[in-house]
């Protein structure tokens, strides 16, 4: 081959700038410490370094909700769990007062400590967090959850709505429940009314067993036909007074000796009949509510107050109170175990999502981390290249034919 | 005899003085650009002594003609690659990577999510709504410089060409002249057309050949004539038909101008071409269309919210106009056409360029192309008539996300091959703005509120399942921010599984028997353009209430805020990617180019080094080979003067000899 003095030079020429283009590209990679510089040193690995990245932000974000709903559901915890303390005091008392053998001033203490637990139970229910914002108020977090009316009755004035936070990608975990679901919508003790329509004779009515009487009315009662709801009662004389309960399609369902004056127990339901037999009345269940156990409570307060109040009074009084605090701390139990669920959800959700925002820096890692001890030995490598290609060129460029001419 | 000795001596020195001057020549041209070196051919002659041939170049047509082929394609790549690193490092830079920006929106929409009626955290997510606005619009206007740089190297490299190719034909002329006259070949001459044609060819790929006065022509690639004898054909860059900011290829030929395909171009002009067109036009139309689906998304999003202050939530962002461009060919250059990207249908959007040509003057024809050219799906033919128009006289292509309005001009009408172009993602990242002026905005509450009434026997507890319609003329909302009055405002339960859907007032509006589920009860009772639906938590019983009301006061609630932050996590572009998948493939799609780019410019480095080894083995100097031709050439002088001082020494002895 015949080589030109172009070809000699262009040749050392070229081997210089690649060996020094070499040697700066490796120091650029220390010194930036990665493999890919620029998305196009590994379009590929570039792609998935960017990907990862975005899956890790976004795992940061849902940390951060996290932490937000954490935070507002242990303060939902915290005041579920004052309210508990207060309502077991309360039960203890109700329990006390149930006690024939109080009179008016011993009942009057009672009444007062139980007034002062009701405004401490109200006053937490209203409770507020850090931002000013009611915890029960639902979506209304601006206006208390229960406002006191002149009437003396507790409205819930919140709505029912429930926030969310997004945890994961399919997991969205609730912050603090409505105080309508915990407090407002609470069953009260259900009751029923004699009305008597013919003959005459004083009735007295109450719930003997209670639990026998709730399931009758679940059998029988219906929100849509009002008619069921209504059972005739007729007292025949003869030769022995019978009694029986007839309902709406006219089926006899109980029936039995009538006795003046002796009470007369029917499905958990106790009729105490006083007067001549012959007469017919309607036994009809009370429309089944929810309300408040603070306005029960005041209201069995006011009854216990009540000097004109009788025995029987007070006591279907104290029971009111106490099956709507029962049902309360029920409802405030379903809510604290809700929150501990929730609050799993959220450590095992965290957990998880930590793990795998490291398994990403790792894969990241391996996809552009930089080997330095790779990186310092091509760099060495590279230096020997150059200096050599330098020494060549020096050879070379001195040879001469005309030098030795 | 002594004659002849003479004459044969004298030819010898001519010969050899002749070969030493052209060993001198190619010494001292040893580092001239493009020289060939030069011999000079002898011949014996038939009346004695040697002739001086022609002094020749020694050069080979064939690796002189791959040289400027490999010079041209390394050029190619060469510049595609040079610009195209630019775009690279500033796109893999995490700091300007628009999935930061991205990010930190959507985690502030995150914090305003956990409290909406916290003025701080709206404010925050609003700052970083504008700062992802002009991130867009850096990123668009990067592209846009660089367009224009590339547009400033088109022109200069046009100059430089057109300066070459009058060179050329000036040598060309001057070549005639003197091979005609002087008889000799024009060695120096030729040698400086063809190095000039080798720097030509780093521009341009051209082709050179010689006509029957073994004068040089020059054309482009595709057979145009740049050179032809001494005249010469320029190259200009004028605007585009469709698009006065870009810039074509055209051939002057001074009563016409011939438009050049700009696909073989080669060199480093056909690689600014080629890296404006597949490479800055498409990176501005991905990252156009990416902010077109997050303004469209958020914006639709955002409607079906209310915001801080209780009203339905407005548009967020603003996009401008989408530019239509009529060929100056129409028939008459005031008819319009409109384009508007069609609400909620962002997602059909593709980076394509639409062609519209009207058939008659009531029907068109919809092509569309991708950036290079090539058509990406079949024509779609459409007749106005038939097209279903809105209020202001859009009409929706269907499948495209685009809307239409022909307006023509009413004295002459559409004709046939009216035609009109426009590319719905160009240009839009650089004009996308926020419309909106405060966090407050942010319409993160639903518009409905749902209540179980306290007299249900059951638990079970009702919840918005969906919003997805707010406007007051096709929902149930009306416009001053309530419930109209014959909108489902109430579901009552009969039995278990029957269900009356009621009014405002409480008349029944639809009944459905025999629900099998309690999701979706307003679609199961036929009543979905109400723009909302409920669901039940569990099973209900015979008479129980549930109310469903305007949401005057509950600005506490997140439902539409949880909806505007999952826009993250959906596939809204082009239906296939998230945003920050779209954006990665983006930023994937710059490093493949530009690796490409890299790789092939590596490659065909080393080929035209090659070639021009090659080149310089046949036709460059080697210093020691003329030193050693100059010590020969040197000696046969004396050898031929030695014969010349023979000659008059045997001529001496015969005059001696005689006297």
């Amino acid at each position: 081959m015949r080589v030109s003095n172009n070809f000699i030079y262009n040749q050392s020429l070229t081997d210089l700038s690649k060996s020094n283009e070499r040697y700066l590209q490796t120091q650029r990679r220390i010194s930036e410490n990665t493999d890919i510089m620029t998305a196009s040193d590994d379009p590929v690995g570039a792609a998935q370094v960017m990907r990862y990245e975005a899956v890790n932000l976004l795992l940061d974000q849902y940390s951060e909700n996290a932490v937000m709903a954490k935070n507002s559901l242990e303060y939902e915890e915290v005041v579920l769990d004052g309210l508990t303390d207060i309502f077991n005091r309360t039960s203890t008392l109700l329990i006390q007062a149930e006690n024939g053998a109080y009179g008016q001033d011993d009942l009057g203490a009672i009444s007062e400590e139980l007034q002062m637990l009701t405004l401490a139970a109200a006053d937490l229910m209203n409770s507020t967090d850090s931002d000013g914002n009611h915890i029960f108020s639902g979506h209304e977090s601006t206006r208390s959850a229960f406002e006191l009316k002149p009437d003396g009755r507790y409205e819930f004035a919140g709505d029912e709505g429930r926030k969310k936070l997004q945890i994961s990608d399919n997991v969205t975990v609730s912050g603090a429940d409505s105080g309508k679901t915990v407090f407002e919508d609470v069953w009260t003790r259900n009751n029923y009314t004699y009305t008597s329509l013919t003959g005459e004779g004083s009735v007295r009515t109450e719930v003997a067993d209670q639990a026998v009487f709730d399931d009758f009315l679940k059998k029988n009662y219906s929100a849509v036909d009002a008619t069921q709801n209504m059972f005739a009662f007729t007292t025949v004389a003869g030769a022995q007074d019978t009694f029986s309960l007839a309902n709406a399609k006219g089926e006899i369902v109980a029936s039995g000796r009538y006795q003046s004056g002796q009470p007369i127990d029917l499905f958990g339901m106790r009729i105490t009949f006083e007067g001549i037999a012959g007469g017919t009345g309607i036994v009809s269940f009370d429309k089944p509510e929810r309300d408040n156990v603070l306005n029960e409570m005041n209201r069995s307060i006011g009854v216990l107050l009540d000097a004109d109040s009788d025995f029987y009074e007070k006591r279907s009084a104290l029971r009111d109170a106490t099956v709507s605090l029962r049902n309360t701390m029920n409802s405030i139990d379903t809510a604290r175990s809700e929150v501990g669920a929730n609050l799993n959800t959220i450590s095992q959700v965290g957990s998880y999502g930590e793990m795998k925002s490291i398994s990403n820096r790792v894969a990241q890692e391996e996809i552009a981390g930089l080997d330095i001890a790779e990186a310092a030995s091509e760099l060495a490598q590279e230096e020997a290249a150059i200096s050599s290609s330098q020494k060549l060129f020096n050879r070379l460029s001195n040879l001469s034919l005309f030098d030795s001419m | 005899m002594a004659g002849d000795l003479y004459s044969i001596g004298l030819s010898g020195v001519l010969a050899s003085s002749a070969q030493i001057v052209t060993t001198g020549q190619n010494t001292a041209n040893v580092n001239t650009e493009g020289y060939s070196r030069q011999t000079t051919g002898l011949s014996t002659q038939q009346s004695g002594g040697v002739s001086v041939g022609s002094t020749r170049r020694v050069v080979d047509e064939f690796v002189n003609t791959q040289v400027r082929a490999d010079t041209s394609n390394f050029n190619y790549f060469d510049s595609f690659y040079q610009q195209g690193s630019i775009a690279d490092e500033i796109f893999s830079d995490k700091a300007t990577s628009l999935n930061t920006y991205l990010n930190n929106t959507f985690d502030s929409l995150q914090s305003v999510n956990s409290d909406p009626t916290d003025i701080g955290t709206r404010k925050i997510a609003f700052t970083d709504l504008k700062n992802l606005v002009s991130h867009f619009n850096e990123l668009a206007s990067f592209s846009q410089d660089q367009a224009t740089l590339v547009n400033e190297q088109l022109t200069s490299n046009i100059d430089i060409i057109n300066e070459y190719s009058s060179q050329i034909a000036d040598l060309n002329g001057k070549i005639l002249v003197q091979e005609t006259v002087g008889g000799a070949k024009a060695n120096e001459l030729r040698d400086n057309q063809e190095e000039i044609a080798r720097q030509i060819s780093e521009y341009l790929d051209v082709k050179i050949s010689y006509d029957e006065n073994d004068l040089m022509e020059l054309q482009l690639g595709s057979g145009q004539p740049l050179v032809l004898q001494t005249s010469v054909n320029k190259l200009n860059l004028s605007p585009s038909e469709y698009d006065p900011t870009t810039y074509d290829l055209v051939l002057d030929f001074e009563d016409y101008e011939l438009g050049i395909e700009t696909s073989d171009l080669g060199g480093s002009i056909g690689g600014l071409m080629d890296y404006r067109a597949d490479f800055l036009e498409e990176l501005d139309r991905q990252l156009g269309q990416q902010a077109i689906v997050i303004s469209d998304s958020v914006n639709q999003q955002n409607r079906l919210g209310l915001d801080v202050n209780g009203g339905y939530g407005k548009k967020i962002f603003d996009l401008a106009d989408i530019s239509v461009n009529q060929s100056r060919k129409n028939s008459s250059l005031i008819h319009q056409v409109d384009v508007k990207i069609e609400e909620g249908k962002a997602s059909e959007l593709s980076t394509d360029t639409y062609e519209l040509i009207m058939t008659s003057a009531t029907a068109f024809e919809l092509r569309s192309y991708d950036v290079s050219g090539a058509s990406t799906a079949p024509a779609q033919f459409f007749d106005l008539e038939k097209m279903e128009k809105t209020q202001e006289g859009f009409f929706s292509i269907p499948g495209m996300g685009i809307e239409l309005r022909l307006q023509e001009d009413e004295k002459v009408g559409f004709r046939p091959g009216d035609t009109f172009q426009f590319s719905p993602t160009s240009l839009a990242a650089a004009n996308i703005s926020l419309e909106s002026t405060s966090g407050e905005d942010l319409a993160m509450n639903a518009p409905i509120q749902v209540e179980s009434s306290s007299d249900n026997l059951s638990d079970a507890k009702i919840a918005i399942s969906s919003v997805f319609n707010t406007d007051a003329q096709t929902s149930a909302f009306n416009a001053e921010g309530g419930l109209y009055q014959l909108s489902p405002q109430g579901i009552r339960f009969s039995s278990e599984d029957s269900f009356d859907v009621l009014d405002q007032d409480g008349f029944i509006l639809a009944t459905v028997t025999g629900a099998e589920n309690y999701t979706d009860l307003l679609a199961q009772a036929g009543l979905d353009e109400a723009g909302y639906d409920v669901s039940l938590s569990s099973q209900p019983a015979a008479g129980d209430v549930f109310s469903i009301s305007f949401n005057h006061s509950g600005r506490h609630d997140n439902f539409n805020g949880r909806a505007l932050a999952d826009l993250q996590n959906k596939s809204l572009v082009e239906g296939k990617q998230s945003f920050s998948d779209a954006y990665t493939s983006t930023v994937a799609r710059i490093g493949n180019l530009t690796n490409t780019a890299r790789i092939n410019m590596e490659s065909s480095e080393v080929m035209m080094e090659q070639s021009v080894a090659r080149r310089d083995e046949i036709s460059a100097v080697s210093l020691d080979e003329e030193a050693v031709n100059l010590i020969r050439y040197q000696n046969s002088y004396a050898a031929s003067s030695q014969v010349i001082s023979a000659a008059e020494k045997s001529f001496q002895t015969l005059l001696n000899s005689i006297r």
